[in-house]
Order: C-alpha cells, then structure tokens, then sequence
C-alpha cells in the first residue's frame, strides 16, 4: 500500500465525520508523511496500520474529545486508573481476539493505544465498540439472571404453597387441640374440685347427724368427708395455678408462633 | 511495556514533548519523542493532540516549511497550567510508589 492509496482509503473511512474534522485529520497525517520523508513511508505505513485502524482511533478521540471537563475529572487517579486498566486489558485483549481479527500488527499495536484508552472511555463512546458491546453484553444478562431468579422462587413459592398450607393447617391443629385438651383440663379439675368439696361438706353435715345415733360411724363419715375437701381444695390449686400460670404462658407462646409463621409467610411472598 | 500509560499521564508526557519548544512543534517529531519513552502506536497521538487542542491546552498554527504548510502544536497557558498539575502530581504519586518499593525491598 502506498501513502497515495492509505490516505485516499483514510479519507473515504473518514466521509462519516465532520468535513473540519476529516481535514484536520487528513492534514495531519499528510504532514506526518511528509515529515517522515519519503523513504520511510513504508515504514510509517506500516506503523500506522490500516487505514481502517486509524479511522477508528480518529472517531473514538472524537467521540469523546472535547467534552467539557474532562481533565478535571481524570486529574490523575492513578490507583484507580491502572487498576481498571489492568482489569479491562485481558478483556479487551481476548475480544480482540474473538473478533478473530486478521490484522495482528495492528491488534497488537492497538492493545497501548486500547490500554490506555479504554478506562475513560465510561461515557461509552459509539466507536469503542469492543468496549461499548461488552458492557451492553453483560448487564442483560445479569438481569436475565436475576428475573430468571424471581421467577424460579414464584415457581417455588407457587409449588409449595400446598404444602405450606398444609403445614400451617397441621399447626393450628395442633394447637387448637392443645387448647381444647387444657380447656378440658381445667374443666374436668374445676368439677372435680367443686364435686369434691360440696360432697365432703355433705358427708360433714351427714356425718354431724349421725354422731347422735352412732358415734363412730359419725366420725369416720367426718373424717372422709375432710379427706375429701382436702383433695377437692387441691384440685381447687391445681385449677388456679393451670389458669393463672400456665395459660397465660401457653397463650404467649402460640402467639409468637403465629408471628414467626406469619413473618416468615410475608417474607416468602 | 510492563506498565499501561494511562491517558493522564499521557496528556502529560504529549504535554511536556510540546512545551520543550518555545515555537512549538510538529506532530511527527512529537510523535518520535514520545515513542522514545513509551511504547505506541503512531496513530496514537493524532486523538490526544485533538483532544488537547479542543481543551485549549494547545493551540495549533501552520508555518511553512521547504514550500509547505506545516502544523505546529504550541502549549497554552491553560496547557501549562495543565502540566504543572500533571507534574506535580506525577511527582506525589511516583514518591508514594517509591516508599512502598522500598519498603518492600526492606522487608525481604
């Protein structure tokens, strides 16, 4: 390729570009050719590229040359502008390469050129394609991921409701039986202990009555009948402590049960 | 190279190159002088010395040359301001790295 034709095909690459640019740039390179001299044209063109590379790196610094502000923000954060470009180099590096592009003096050329490039180019200019498709690459497919995430747990949620009712049934159950057996308890202990005690009192009275006709026979009514109240009164206890103690404490229970399953339900859902 | 140049400090070298002449000079030399320290392609500086000019950290004037026009590249005020941040803070960043080389030097 001589200087002729590289410039020529340069101009035609670059008929996209504003007219002041495409000669500014077209000026500069023909100086640059005349600088280097005549016998080192090859060499240049060689060191150039393609005409197709130099067009790109011309639009890339126009699509983001010139925006206000720009050395401010790059000051020289140094740290963070070498870690990325480490970052992004084998990236770019293997892209290239997946491009299976068969310019390699070129690519390899470019790899200081995309080095530094790169790492400012956030503002995702539409020439650095390798790097303006890498991030549109990646990012739909973490949100493939995560709406296919949302999914499998609706799925999931969906599926094992059944169960989940199930096994929220199951406990109610559970508890109500609890509740109904204690209730029964306390019931069955509240009889008991009311039954009890009015028996004895009758035997002590009846027993009253019959220390006149026989004594003995008297006393020992007497003496069941006290037998009887004293087990009647700790049916009495045993009534008042399940009520006093040991409902309040089962109630406080099951209510943090049905928190958690609930908390635990909202969460799910 | 090991080491990647970042576009700071590129800006910062094509910046030094320029201001070494008072007239300014042209982009093949200042592409020359930056190739004797970094490693890059040629086509790498046409971007930068446009970016830099669009930045009015250089400005640009033709002059002829053996019966042409040729284009010099000559640093601003704001490009020098420019460079003197660079410079400077070229000079803590570098003293940083130094103390942790060293350090680690020491340490083996």
């Amino acid at each position: 390729m001589t200087r002729a034709e590289f410039m020529k095909r340069l101009a035609e690459l670059l008929n996209d570009v504003s007219p002041s640019e495409r000669e500014e740039a077209i000026q500069y390179y023909n100086d640059y050719f005349d600088d280097a001299g005549e016998e080192n044209e090859q060499g240049v063109i060689a060191s150039l590229g393609t005409p197709e590379a130099v067009a790109k790196t011309i639009k890339a610094g126009l699509a983001d040359g010139g925006s206000v502000g720009e050395f401010t923000e790059k000051g020289f954060n140094s740290y963070e502008a070498e870690r990325t470009n480490e970052v992004m180099n084998p990236q770019q590096d293997s892209q290239q390469e997946a491009k299976g592009d068969n310019q390699n003096s070129y690519d390899q050329k470019s790899y200081t050129y995309s080095g530094y490039e790169n790492p400012y180019k956030n503002a995702q200019t539409n020439n650095q394609q390798s790097y303006g498709q890498q991030s549109t690459e990646i990012q739909p497919k973490k949100k493939k991921m995560s709406g296919f995430m949302i999914a499998l747990i609706v799925i999931l949620c969906i599926f094992a409701s059944p169960v989940l009712i199930g096994i929220a049934g199951g406990l109610f159950g559970v508890l109500v039986g609890i509740l109904g057996a204690l209730f029964g308890i306390i019931i069955g202990f509240g009889a008991a202990a009311v039954s009890l005690i009015v028996v004895g009192i009758c035997l002590f009275v009846y027993g009253i009555t019959l220390l006149f006709g026989t004594p003995l026979g008297g006393l020992c009514l007497m003496g069941i009948a006290m037998v009887c109240v004293a087990i009647g009164l700790i049916f009495l206890w045993l009534t008042v402590l399940i009520c006093g103690g040991l409902i309040p404490a089962i109630v406080r229970g099951i209510v943090k049960l049905f928190q958690k399953i609930f908390h635990r339900g909202g969460a799910k859902a | 190279m090991v080491f990647n140049t970042g576009a700071a400090l590129l800006d910062a070298i094509v910046l030094a190159v320029v201001s070494s002449e008072t007239e300014g000079t042209y982009g093949y030399k200042i592409t020359q002088e930056v190739r004797q320290v970094i490693e890059l392609s040629e086509s790498t500086l046409y971007p930068v010395l446009r970016r830099l000019q669009k930045d009015e950290c250089l400005e640009v004037y033709d002059m002829e040359c053996a019966g042409r026009n040729r284009r010099y590249y000559k640093v601003t005020e704001k490009g020098r301001a420019q460079l003197n941040l660079y410079i400077s803070e070229w000079y803590r960043y570098s003293a940083k790295l130094n103390r942790i080389f060293e350090g680690g030097l020491k340490n083996d």
